[in-house]
């Protein structure tokens, strides 16, 4: 019974421990892009923008369906095999990529990549 | 209908849950699949998405000595991005289960999480004389605990430890214990995902073990199990649970569960934005 807990736990800490460098590299230049791209958020006219941390449809319709809810959006189009997400906004009002990226944060998920037209 | 297949389920146990654990061992190890967390028997480190409400309508029939079937309802709350409360009832009593999550760190198909947990079993239930602690809505128990969940795009694997004590014990049954999962679980269709209205197919093979601490005993079960998602929002799940250590006295040590939830994404925010107009 002991090894068997043991096993798990070993098991646990060698995945968790091979991933950790490569995603805080990740993570941190999402942020940077993020902040950046904020002053220009007025003549944004097209997001796309990459999730991180899902593979199930379940989640990725959770971002969907979160960053549906935002009143400046006006159509977002998923792309579940590569977790991507194509927004386009309202004509008359104005884009705030901080509330994009806590959008896809509410649903429990990171901002991968944020490029916009 | 439930109960034929209840009939043919037992009939056969041992040998459909024996071949269906090595199916999912086989899958596991050599076809090309994509992790799954939406476990059946524990749950993940990630909390419900924000705002989010929740539907969970379950049915256990109990084997072995006790003929006993249990129906459970609960509610799940998304309340925050790091916050799940769920409340439940299995109309002998009520539960209460609220989840943190503290640490995060996720990348392309990949995610690491780590949460604390609490929770309270309220029973009105006449109190039944086990080693175990019974976790099930049979005796009044409180709990904490810790889950580590490791999602790499074809392998996600959940850790739980805990410990759990019973409200009422008498000093020949035990009092308090430790509690345990490790659950693993993957995607086996679609092979493609193309719109959130594809049926998902899931497989889960989860082990979930209880140490008592005050007296001698423990038991370790495996619990395979079949999910199905519908429309990215609503899952059926059935599972069986069966002992493979058995050194305590409880209830029953397998048992048939099938459970159906519902996800209503956004649901709190849009009864706020009710009650303001």
């Amino acid at each position: 019974m002991k090894k068997i807990i043991l096993f798990a736990g070993f098991i646990m800490a060698i995945v968790c421990s091979a991933n950790a460098k490569n995603i805080t590299k990740t993570f941190h230049s999402t942020e940077v892009n993020i902040k950046s791209n904020i002053e220009k958020a007025d003549k944004i006219k097209k997001v796309t923008l990459v999730a991180s941390g899902l593979t199930c449809s379940m989640c990725s319709k959770a971002i969907f369906k979160s960053l549906s809810k935002l009143e400046f959006v006006d159509q977002v189009k998923a792309d579940i095999e590569k977790s991507k997400y194509i927004l386009s906004f309202k004509p008359t009002s104005k884009v705030d990529l901080a509330q994009i990226k806590k959008a896809v944060t509410d649903a429990g998920f990171g901002v991968q990549s944020l490029v916009y037209e | 209908m439930l109960d034929l297949v209840c009939k043919v389920w037992y009939m056969n146990r041992r040998c459909l849950s024996i071949g269906f654990c090595g199916l999912i061992i086989a899958i596991f190890g050599f076809l090309p699949t994509v992790a799954q967390e939406l476990y059946v028997f524990s749950d993940p480190a990630s909390t419900k998405p924000a705002r989010s409400i929740g539907i969970k309508h379950s049915f256990q029939k109990m084997g072995g000595n006790t003929n006993r079937n249990n129906q459970y309802t609960q509610m799940q709350f998304g309340l925050s991005k790091k916050v799940s409360l769920y409340l439940g009832t299995n109309y002998g009593g009520n539960d209460a289960y609220v989840q943190y999550r503290f640490f995060t760190k996720d990348a392309m198909y990949a995610h690491t999480r780590l949460a604390f947990y609490a929770k309270s079993i309220q029973t009105n239930r006449q109190a039944i004389h086990t080693s175990a602690v019974l976790l099930d809505g049979e005796e009044s128990v409180n709990g904490v605990g810790f889950i580590a969940t490791q999602l790499k795009h074809k392998w996600a694997s959940s850790l739980s430890l805990g410990y759990v004590q019973k409200e009422k014990w008498s000093q020949h049954y035990g009092r308090d214990a430790f509690q345990y999962s490790f659950s693993n679980g993957l995607l086996v269709y679609p092979k493609r995902y193309s719109s959130y209205g594809q049926t998902n197919v899931n497989l889960y093979l989860e082990l979930l073990g209880q140490k008592l601490l005050s007296g001698r005993g423990q038991y370790l079960d495996a619990a395979p199990a079949i999910q199905m998602i519908f429309n990215s929002q609503a899952k059926l799940n059935l599972g069986y649970r069966f002992a493979l250590l058995e050194k305590t006295n409880r209830m029953t040590n397998n048992s048939l569960y099938i459970s159906l939830d519902y996800l209503f994404f956004n649901a709190l925010s849009m009864l706020k934005q009710r009650k303001k107009l």
